[in-house]
């Protein structure tokens, strides 16, 4: 008990191909809540980077074409500046370059306010690696996924092969391995779960059954609260 | 014998002791009962008693929602044995768990779950006791383990590592530990990534995942989901769900699930059920249930898929293609060279009693058709001579129309999966279909036989000869083609675009003779018998009033009319087509039993049931449930994109709202039910 409020907020935290996004945003819809896809942000971030070509080693630009992005979320399509980038930002491009982004601090912040901003005008599922720890931490209720490094790599080559991308399940491993060793390891809000956060292993279990899950956890917290 | 499940018991997490299923605990029970003579091993194994009792105080509460629940192979097969065999010769093994099975229901807090045992046990507890009380005690349950081999996640992760090329009759590499047993397998827990479980001759219980790969001769039940490989090759496989990258194939059998997320391949050799929803993923059998909505995945059937509704999802279309067959090459299966081509007789000898079907319907319709216009005529006379020859040429030109489009269809069916064939092996393409379906294109010369003596009527304007003189045509391409092996894509497109020449024809006469039909009807007015006589059929209407005729006295009108030229070339036809419809029932006859010889073969020289799909049922594949807009249903998935694609093989659907729509293939095409029903 921290003594301060807690917001309307569920953040679900995990390492990549956990399933967040889609498990997140089912449970948006069966909760009637709106759904806050930071990675989106990250990806949209670092897709405009890319977009214009600026260095990776150029931080300066890179917090300044963060700041300058206009980002749009609406019937679950993304637009950055105008453009309808849905697609494009899941990428194997975008999501080998996030890192270069997502350590900055400045941009952490930028990106954090506006999560912010927008988490707290309604009740929101928020997904993503620090909402739990650094958002949000005044959530109403918070979850920490988790699966298998074997699992998630099966699931990412499952999601590039969907957009018709040629897989390698062994490169999809190693890129996830390596992922989470730079999540782990950055200064800036580090993923881990938060120390309330509840922690639900995916691995060999449906969408749904994780939904479930979580949908269970929030009426338990409403009806205790 | 039963070291792994014992071990299992000893070191299980509370929530999963809890969650075994009564056999192990029965098993886990007798065993240790069984050496209860031996103060050192009863010291040893002293933790058991309270494993027991925890699972009992425990076990009530667990409650897994799957379709992988028949887990207790063991305790069915000797309760069967314990039911049929009169007196039950089961050995003291076998007798001590069903003791202990029974000792365990009469505590346990929920008996209610056990309701077979339970019933059984009402019966014939006190025989079973006697029985077990009058032989020697045997140590370990000595004669259980042949019939079930429990192990663990542990035994299969320490099985010999092998590079495997071939998994289960499929062209599957992999290279990991590979626990191979001959006969029933049950693994208390998952089964883990990188691992082969193969049970040869058996069935495989899985208590919980399947990440690894699994094959079985008989069936595989999963308590959890499935996220790998499951192949079994005569039996069933039922599970929780199948996940993303799950493959699974039931051979000849059915697939059960509750759920499925976009899976790699769910394969059903008989019957697929999903209990819930479908979201994505690639589908085959010749039948699918869906008792929930589907959210998009491609689904190829060749008898029929419901669904409650259809949705597309974010990013996935939902596709469903209506097929002639459903073969082991859509799970990429190794078949047999003998197994392919008693298959390919098969399904050639299906395809024919299926045309034949088609000629019966068309023959009976035209008989309702020619006894009507008789009827017209006798009770309208000559003011409607004209008009009713006109519709009768129009008639026959349209049953000839019917009959081109039908035949051309054959061929060109039969063309495509020639030239898939030899796509995919070049020596592999078979032309006895082929040459099955230019053998319609042939017979449509007994058409012309009749269309000669119609067209002897009055064919003033030539149309009738047009239209023979054209099939002559097609049957000369074809004849050449065969004569020098030539049968190419140009030939297919050349058939194709006659097929829809002749379909554009077909609209139209449809048109004209419904005018001429309503002009008729309006002349006939009230004094139409037909109508006088709903209930009855026009052939029996008919055959009342020409008794009714002969029974007037000369010079009477219907008298006469009945011995008109036009009245007597009606019944000519009506015997006509009576006599085919005989000879194609008889040849109907003479195709069960060339299927009956092969379905023989089938079993006894390549050991696989004889599959069941369309031909075997009144109704082409077809669809039914729900629609929303943009459900693709198709002949071929390859169409779909393609612009060259013969008219009306794609259909994609408006939104129906709540109601149940159906669409059917007819030939090469895909119709809303009721007009594909009356196209053939």
């Amino acid at each position: 008990m921290t003594g301060r409020e807690s917001i309307p907020v569920i953040a679900i935290d995990g390492p990549a191909g956990a399933g967040k996004s889609t498990v997140a945003r089912r449970v948006a819809e069966r909760l009637n809540y709106a759904f806050l896809d930071t990675g989106a942000m990250y990806r949209a971030a670092t897709w405009r980077a890319l977009n214009h070509r600026i260095p990776w080693h150029d931080r300066d630009a890179l917090i300044a074409s963060t700041r300058a992005m206009a980002l749009e979320f609406k019937d679950g399509r993304v637009r950055v500046d105008g453009q309808d980038v849905t697609d494009e930002i899941r990428t194997a491009e975008v999501t080998r370059n996030i890192r270069h982004l997502d350590g900055i601090p400045e941009v952490r912040a930028q990106l954090g306010s506006l999560q912010r901003r927008i988490g707290t005008a309604r009740p929101t599922v928020a997904e993503g690696r620090d909402m739990g720890t650094v958002i949000f931490p005044d959530a109403v209720c918070k979850v920490y996924l988790d699966a298998g490094l074997e699992e998630r790599a099966r699931r990412r080559a499952a999601q590039l092969s969907e957009q018709n991308s040629q897989v390698d399940v062994k490169e999809v491993l190693t890129e996830i391995e390596a992922r989470d060793a730079n999540d782990q390891t950055r200064d800036a809000a580090p993923l881990r779960a938060a120390p309330d956060a509840h922690r639900i292993d995916t691995t060999g279990l449906s969408v749904e059954e994780v939904v479930e899950r979580i949908v269970q956890l929030v009426e338990g917290t409403q009806r205790a609260g | 014998m039963f070291d792994s499940l014992i071990k299992f018991v000893r070191e299980a997490p509370p929530e999963e002791l809890a969650a075994i299923e009564i056999e192990e605990m029965a098993l886990v029970s007798a065993w240790y009962d069984s050496h209860r003579d031996n103060a050192e091993f009863v010291a040893e194994y002293a933790d058991l008693p309270e494993k027991i009792e925890y699972w009992l105080a425990h076990s009530s509460q667990v409650d897994v929602q799957t379709e992988g629940r028949r887990l207790q192979p063991l305790l069915r097969e000797v309760l069967d044995r314990a039911v049929s065999e009169r007196p039950p010769k089961l050995h003291r093994s076998e007798l001590d768990l069903l003791v202990h099975a029974h000792n365990l229901i009469k505590r346990h807090p929920d008996p209610g779950r056990f309701e077979r045992l339970a019933i059984f046990f009402e019966r014939e507890h006190s025989a079973i006791e006697a029985a077990r009380d009058g032989m020697e005690p045997v140590a370990g349950l000595a004669g259980l383990a042949d019939f079930l081999r429990i192990i663990t996640p542990e035994d299969i992760l320490q099985a010999q590592k092998r590079s495997v090329s071939n998994f289960a009759g499929l062209k599957m590499p992999g290279r990991g530990p590979v626990f191979h047993h001959k006969g029933n397998v049950k693994v208390m827990g998952y089964v883990p990534d990188d691992c082969m479980l193969v049970a040869e001759d058996g069935s495989c219980l899985v208590h919980g995942f399947v990440f690894g790969r699994v094959a079985a001769t008989n069936d595989c039940e999963v308590r959890d989901n499935i996220a790998g490989v499951v192949v079994v090759s005569l039996g069933d496989i039922r599970a929780r769900n199948a996940l993303t990258t799950a493959f699974v194939v039931s051979k000849w059998g059915q697939v059960v699930l509750r759920r499925t997320e976009r899976v790699k391949l769910l394969f059903a050799g008989r019957l697929l059920h999903i209990k819930e929803d479908a979201d994505g993923g690639r589908y085959a059998s010749p039948e699918i249930v869906v008792d929930g909505h589907v959210h998009g995945g491609e689904f190829s059937v060749s008898r029929s898929m419901k669904a409650e509704r259809f949705e597309t999802a974010p990013g996935s279309e939902t596709v469903i293609v209506l097929r002639r067959s459903i073969t082991p090459e859509d799970y990429g299966g190794l078949v047999d060279p003998i197994a392919t081509r008693l298959l390919g007789s098969i399904r050639r000898v299906r395809h024919q009693k299926e045309a034949l079907r088609e000629r019966i319907r068309l023959a009976e319709n035209e008989r309702r058709q020619f006894a009507t216009n008789a009827i017209q005529f006798m009770t309208g006379g000559d003011a409607l001579l004209q008009g009713l020859q006109a519709i009768v040429k129009q008639e026959q030109q349209l049953s000839l129309c019917i009959r081109v489009i039908s035949a051309l269809d054959s061929v060109t069916l039969a063309i495509e999966e020639q030239i898939s064939a030899s796509i995919a092996d070049m020596n592999a393409a078979d032309d006895e279909e082929v040459r099955d379906a230019a053998a319609l294109v042939r017979e449509l010369t007994r058409e012309l036989e009749d269309a000669a003596d119609l067209s002897a009527m009055d064919d003033a304007d030539g149309v009738l000869a047009g239209d023979i003189e054209e099939v002559a045509a097609i049957l000369g391409d074809l004849n050449r083609a065969e004569a020098s092996r030539n049968i190419s894509t140009d030939l297919l497109l050349n058939l194709r675009n006659r097929s829809d020449e002749w379909q554009q024809k077909r609209g139209k006469l449809i048109e004209s003779l419904e005018r001429k039909m309503v002009a008729i009807e309006k002349l006939l007015g009230t004094s139409d018998v037909r109508t006088k006589n709903a209930k009855l059929s026009e052939l029996k209407v008919l055959a009342r009033i020409l008794q009714a005729a002969g029974k007037r006295p000369p010079g009477d009108v219907l008298a006469a009319r009945t011995q008109s030229s036009f009245v007597k070339l009606m019944l000519r036809q009506i015997e006509s087509r009576r006599d085919r419809i005989k000879q194609y029932q008889e040849k109907i006859e003479a195709a069960d039993a060339e299927l009956a010889k092969l379905g023989e073969r089938l079993e006894n020289e390549a050991k696989i049931p004889v599959p069941k799909e369309f031909g075997e049922t009144e109704e082409p594949p077809h669809v039914t449930g729900a629609f929303s807009p943009g459900i693709v249903i198709c002949t071929d998935r390859y169409f779909v994109e393609d612009t060259r694609a013969p008219e009306a093989t794609t259909l994609i659907t408006g939104d129906s709202g709540t109601e149940i729509r159906c669409y059917m293939r007819s030939q090469n095409r895909i119709l809303p039910r009721d007009e594909a029903l009356q196209s053939s």
